[in-house]
């Protein structure tokens, strides 16, 4: 009797095992936690801090009174996600040009606002002391910021939720195009700020892939047509490699050529247009 | 019958741990080895695999930037997972494991060596003998070039890739578990970048 529980046990566990379904029930690193497809496809953005660095680099100046006021306070649920990829976007750019003071507060805001969507000891008081130990330290201070943000990201991974996610890289974004924006100054196509704006259109693309693949989309339909509308618009931006690397140092693998990108005045406009709609209405107290 | 029973609820529980196995928090550990300049870059993914089961990654490398992405996988799984990194126009620029391209690359350069070698039975000397034997000592050393890396590929894998990104550009990281996996275990795809520095004066 034993050996035939055993057995029928045994048999259970190879069946479970061999299952070659094209889904299966299992714990995984989804936006869903129940059932994992066999092929699945993931779509990634880069942190706010890397498109803010990269204005830097372009020589974009600092210009004040721009972020999002700390003040504003969101009780929809969706939007706090929203509003925090915002905050986190605000703070990089302050981090990123050594606006220490500021750069606290709005990592107090970035904590209050994780706390409230439920993602709670990611920035721990430690954490709150060391940025204010570091406050002239540009080093600490940016990789305190950033290593709090890549926390956050990576408990939401860790709770499978591929739409709070989706939802905090929209904010960011969005923030960090305006932002963008806002530095530019005048219109020319030779304007490096204007030429890393136009190179984003390969990540609102991933962007929008992003929500379209999660398998809860109640209420991001709004979104996904704001992004689309945003990407018609960048759909005008024409690109062309304008310089292929072949250099000595060989051992390094090099992808891509440098890329210029060619965008008329109207167009940069109405991108400008689109993208300071949708934040305005992003940052709209709700 | 109570040891039987004891043994079920062992071997229940043995598949519920794996059932149940969660990679969220495979990178975890090997984040905090990344050294400056590097940077940990949020695009990093880990996930659980099994026979069968395939990812595609799609992430966004900023032009002027390094890029090094750590491929991470669980020893139970080591021998059946197949990674290709490509460009969104299918351009492969690493790939470990069975590599199918490659093997049929190097079926053909076979078919092409028994060609020259039966032309070459058939010339007696002279310079067309010499030059048939030329080409075919270069396919023999091209031939095992391509078994070393077919098996380099399947058996002593890279574990990173690193690379320069000009333009600001999407790659496609494909992860597939083979059909002759026999377990599940955790593969983690660990990106880091840092600026790029220019190797001249």
């Amino acid at each position: 009797m034993g050996k035939i529980v055993l057995i029928t046990a045994f048999v259970s566990v190879i069946i479970i095992a061999c299952n070659n379904n094209t889904t299966q029930k299992i714990d995984s690193n989804e936006d869903t936690l129940e059932v994992i497809s066999k092929e699945e496809q993931i779509f990634q953005v880069p942190s706010p801090d890397e498109f803010i660095n990269l204005l830097k680099e372009a020589k974009a100046e600092f210009v004040s009174n721009i972020t999002v006021p700390e003040n504003y306070n969101y009780v929809d649920p969706l939007k706090q996600k929203i509003i925090l990829g915002v905050y986190v976007s605000d703070m990089a750019y302050l981090a990123t040009y050594n606006k220490f003071q500021e750069t606290v507060r709005y990592f107090a805001k970035v904590k209050q606002i994780s706390e409230q969507i439920g993602i709670l000891q990611v920035i721990d008081k430690s954490t709150f002391d060391r940025l204010e130990q570091n406050v002239t330290n540009v080093d600490s201070i940016t990789s305190i910021t950033n290593n709090s943000f890549y926390n956050i990201v990576d408990k939401i991974q860790q709770n499978d939720d591929g739409k709070t996610l989706a939802l905090i890289s929209y904010g960011g974004w969005i923030e960090s195009m305006y932002i963008a924006t806002e530095l530019a100054g005048n219109f020319s196509q030779q304007n490096q700020v204007i030429q890393q704006i136009a190179s984003q259109k390969i990540v609102l693309n991933n962007l929008i892939k992003m929500f379209e693949s999660l398998k809860d989309k109640s209420n991001v339909d709004e979104i996904i047509s704001n992004l689309k509308k945003l990407l018609e618009a960048m759909n005008d931006i024409k690109a062309e490699v304008v310089e292929v690397q072949t250099k000595a140092d060989t051992s390094k693998v090099i992808i891509g050529g440098k890329t210029k990108y060619f965008i008329d005045k109207s167009t940069y406009q109405n991108i400008r247009n689109i993208i300071k709609s949708i934040r305005e209405e992003i940052i709209k107290p709700a | 019958m109570k040891r039987y029973l004891l043994n079920l609820i062992i071997l229940l529980f043995v598949v519920m741990y794996g059932y149940s196995q969660n990679c969220s928090d495979y990178l975890t550990v090997y984040k905090t080895g990344i050294q400056y300049p590097w940077k940990y870059d949020i695009q990093s993914k880990s996930a659980i695999f099994f026979a069968g089961k395939s990812s595609r990654l799609n992430i966004i490398c900023n032009a002027g930037k390094d890029y090094r992405v750590t491929f991470l996988v669980s020893s139970q799984i080591m021998d059946n997972i197949n990674i290709k990194v490509t460009d969104a126009t299918g351009k492969v620029y690493f790939s470990t494991g069975i590599d199918e391209e490659l093997i049929n690359a190097l079926k053909s350069k076979k078919e092409m060596l028994v060609s020259l070698e039966n032309q070459a039975l058939k010339v007696k000397a002279g310079n067309k003998k010499i030059e048939l034997q030329t080409n075919i000592d270069n396919l023999k050393l091209e031939i095992s070039k391509y078994e070393e890396e077919i098996e380099a590929k399947r058996y002593k894998p890279n574990t990173y890739f690193e690379f320069t990104a000009m333009s600001t550009t999407e790659l496609v990281i494909q992860v597939s578990a083979d059909e002759k996996c026999e377990g599940r275990g955790c593969v983690g795809v660990l990106i880091s970048n840092r600026p790029s520095y220019k190797s001249e004066f």
